[in-house]
């Protein structure tokens, strides 16, 4: 089920909501966990009941090792931390990478094995890592005094299973056991309904717009103008923030509704004046997950410095294939490591870059490496990037009507957008300045809200739903 | 403490305006998808490929028209005089195969139908789906199709503000999507030089221009896909034996077979296929007239393919006389016949002439 869907938002959300508030007001905490758990595994195998199994089988797992792991002082602690975490490597290498395996060890070796037909379950890439990360932190005692409930609550909660934030078991667990969360809050129902219409906003009106383009200009045309190159590159950079900020409003929001605060995945990355910068905006609980998780064990900075730049892009690479198994995701993942390298080079040298040119240059690096993720095929970036730094056809006419009849209205919104990331606040802020203190001020937000949804609910009635981009890794 | 009151607000107002607009779609209906019209009923939508869904549903008709731009202009009242019956025009412009299909059986489902008359051009074979307004779900009376087709972007302006669509006031059964009496398109009829002489404000004229200049055009007919689309989409139409289908091939100029003379065979295809495939039904009546001289006469066609609507009228005349008949007996012969014709067709004297104006303008 998408959040960006009918059946999600007039029936799947308000039963659940209704139905947990109503058993927490009938001091039934435990009932209502349970509820929220079967609704998340609903909502999880609304799309294809037959993942369900693996996610219930990953998660009992890894429980039962987590609670090992906890309980056991015995010298074979670091081996059943190791086992455990090889069996969630292994489950999501086989689920993700067997196929691109066979492919390169055809290509290599000129060998004929023939493609597993092997479906990627969803969410697979999401529901790993922080169990990873459950175990690691149960092996250094952190996950005392978790029950299976709270758990199970903790891996499954709808609102960040499919597709993040990768959530930290300290950041939830607490907060679905404090019973001061189990009463309806007005505030934070208006709130989660605030962000989560200003992310649907996001990507049913923005980001499923300039899909189109980008589709248009990466897997339809044969040849780009300049023009439309960068017209094409810009509109994807513009697609994929809009689409992943959108997600993410819409999951913080949706759990908003229920008391829960999930930790903030996305902070206006366009504005980074640099690469780590970027990092430090752009999928934060991923880059916290890598850092924690690899670059710390790897050794991160204490083992000198050309080894932290060896450990910074190989944490890149590990992220890049991490998105997607295909060899554009690893370039796309090297590109990002080379560029932390040459930055903390930089760095070093002290010397001073005018914020505006270094804007530029992380603005621009960042747009051309989406060119990598975006591409279904080497031979479509090589044409979309060739086209882009075609100087001789840069006087060429732009012919941007081969996009369809409104793509001047596009290009100048394209444009406005671009300067909107950079110069206005983000969701999460917008939503910190709003304070009702009036019934006409309760009004008029209300009135803001709902001609908000209406506007959302014609475009989604017109457009059948897409999914998020991040729904693929 | 007042989010309480934010929150029901957000929800009173959001249900407020649903319930309104879902009302105002409702009693309003200007597409007549729900109900007949309540007011402006001498006014249709003139985007045929929605209103017809409408139109077949609440009219009163017992025969119809339902072909492409070349069926546009054929009178209904025209056909009352000479065939009988009562008739309506629902044909629009660029149709596929697909498309009349589903506006067939959907005129069928409604109405005892006694006679059918369409137009097959040669790209309506492509089995390939266009994108256009046309809703195939509309015609399976599917309940969200119904509301989405007032969700399209103009049709709220349009339901809300009267304006951005094609909500007109015409005769509804005569012929509501006629192009003949728009000057930008009848200013072209009488000659080549009426063409020459639109060509600096017409899109449409250049475009025939530069296909006669370049002459690089395809046949796509060639991997067979037609057969899919007959086999599939016309010849089960005449499975209903209580209705007759008067098929036209419709006659483009001579000048259409002749610029692009090596693919006339290639083009022909579709329609020898058809043929073969429909003599067995002895309601499908499959016209052709390309014997006729008007075909070779430029001064009938504002463009390539498309005629003035004397000729819709007599494309009436014979299929009340039933004559133009092509059908497995004949038809080697009359295309033959056709081809040698075309094949005297002095394509150059068109492109010197069309040179000759370029080096005047200087382009």
């Amino acid at each position: 089920m998408l959040f960006n869907s009918i059946p999600f938002i007039f029936f799947f959300l308000p039963i659940t909501l209704i139905g947990y508030f109503w058993l927490c007001s009938h001091r039934m905490g435990i009932g209502a966990r349970i509820w929220l758990v079967i609704a998340s595994l609903f909502f999880y195998s609304y799309w294809n009941v037959s993942y369900l199994p693996l996610i219930l089988v990953s998660m009992a797992f890894n429980f039962v090792v987590g609670t090992v792991l906890t309980n056991t002082h015995s010298a074979h602690k670091k081996l059943l931390l190791i086992f455990g975490i090889l069996v969630n490597v292994l489950l999501l290498g086989y689920f993700k990478y067997t196929n691109f395996f066979i492919d390169n060890l055809n290509a290599i070796g000129g060998f004929a094995i023939s493609a597993k037909n092997i479906a990627l379950p969803l969410a697979i890439s999401f529901f790993t890592f922080q169990q990873i990360a459950y175990l690691v932190d149960s092996y250094k005692g952190l996950t005392r005094g978790y029950n299976l409930l709270n758990y199970s609550l903790f891996v499954t909660f709808f609102p960040q299973l499919i597709a993040g934030p990768i959530v930290a078991h300290h950041e939830t667990i607490p907060q679905f056991a404090r019973i001061r969360n189990w009463v309806k809050n007005y505030r934070h129902l208006f709130f989660g309904i605030f962000l989560f219409l200003m992310g649907l906003f996001k990507k049913v009106i923005i980001a499923d717009w300039f899909a189109t383009f980008a589709t248009m200009g990466f897997d339809t045309m044969q040849s780009l103008t300049v023009v439309q190159a960068w017209f094409v590159s810009l509109s994807y950079t513009v697609q994929i923030y809009f689409d992943f900020s959108g997600y993410c409003d819409m999951a913080m929001g949706l759990a908003k509704m229920f008391n829960i605060d999930l930790p903030i995945n996305f902070n206006s990355p366009y504005k980074a004046l640099n690469i780590q910068d970027f990092w430090r905006r752009w999928h934060i609980t991923l880059s916290r997950f890598l850092r924690d998780y690899l670059y710390i064990p790897l050794g991160g900075n204490r083992r000198g410095y050309s080894r932290a730049l060896a450990n910074v892009f190989m944490v890149f690479l590990i992220g890049g294939l991490w998105h997607g198994a295909a060899w554009t995701f690893v370039i796309w993942g090297a590109l990002h490591g080379l560029a932390n390298v040459v930055w903390r080079l930089w760095r070093k040298t002290n010397l001073q870059m005018k914020k505006w040119l270094a804007w530029f240059i992380t603005f621009n690096f960042v747009n051309i490496a989406w060119v990598f993720f975006r591409a279904n095929s080497f031979a479509d970036a090589k044409k979309v990037l060739m086209s882009m730094f075609d100087c001789g056809a840069v006087f060429g006419a732009p012919n941007l009507k081969a996009f369809g009849s409104g793509t001047s209205g596009a290009l100048a919104v394209l444009i406005a957008l671009i300067i909107g990331c950079l110069v206005l606040p983000n969701s999460v802020e917008i939503v910190k300045r709003v304070k009702i203190t009036n019934k006409k001020s309760a009004f008029w937000w209300g009135c803001v809200l709902a001609v908000l949804a209406v506007a959302i609910l014609v475009k989604m009635i017109v457009i059948p739903y897409s999914e998020f981009i991040y729904f693929n890794f | 403490m007042y989010y309480k009151n934010a929150f029901f607000d957000f929800i009173k107002i959001f249900c407020a305006i649903i319930v309104v607009m879902v009302a105002v779609i409702y009693v309003s209906d200007p597409f007549m998808i729900f109900h007949k019209k309540l007011w402006n009923k001498d006014k249709i939508y003139t985007d045929m490929r929605v209103q017809d869904y409408g139109l077949v549903k609440y009219m009163d008709f017992d025969n119809f028209i339902l072909g492409s731009s070349m069926l546009e202009n054929t009178s209904a009242y025209e056909a009352n005089e000479r065939l009988g019956g009562k008739w309506i025009n629902l044909s629009f412009g660029g149709q596929r195969s697909y498309e009349r299909f589903m506006v067939i059986n959907w005129a069928l489902q409604n109405h005892k139908i006694n006679n059918v008359i369409v137009s097959l051009d040669d790209h309506s074979f492509n089995p390939r789906h266009i994108e256009s307004t046309f809703e195939p779900k509309l015609y399976e009376n599917d309940f969200d199709t119904k509301w989405k087709v007032y969700f399209k972007s103009n049709a709220m302006t349009c339901v809300f503000l009267g304006k951005h669509c094609r909500l007109e006031q015409t005769d509804v059964y005569n012929r509501p999507a006629a192009w003949i009496n728009g000057e930008y398109y009848t200013r072209r009829f009488g000659g080549f030089d009426n063409w020459i002489k639109a060509e600096k404000d017409d899109g449409q004229i250049q475009d025939v221009f530069r296909m006669l200049l370049e002459n690089n055009s395809h046949c796509d007919m060639a991997n067979e896909n037609y057969k899919q689309t007959i086999d599939t989409e016309i010849v089960p139409l005449f499975a209903n034996t209580d209705t007759e289908f008067h098929v036209i091939i419709p006659p483009y100029s001579g000048l259409y077979w002749a610029y692009d003379f090596n693919n006339f065979d290639c083009r022909m295809r579709p329609y020898e296929y058809l043929i073969e495939q429909s003599q067995n039904y002895s309601n499908a009546h499959i016209y052709w007239l390309y014997d006729e001289g008007f075909v070779f006469d430029i001064d009938t066609y504002k463009d390539l393919t498309h005629h003035t609507d004397a000729i819709n009228t007599l494309e009436l005349d014979f299929i009340k006389n039933r004559s133009h008949v092509i059908n497995v007996n004949n038809y080697k012969h009359k295309i033959q016949q056709f081809k040698n014709k075309v094949q005297k067709i002095d394509v150059k004297y068109y492109t010197d002439k069309i040179k000759e104006y370029y080096d005047k303008k200087g382009v």
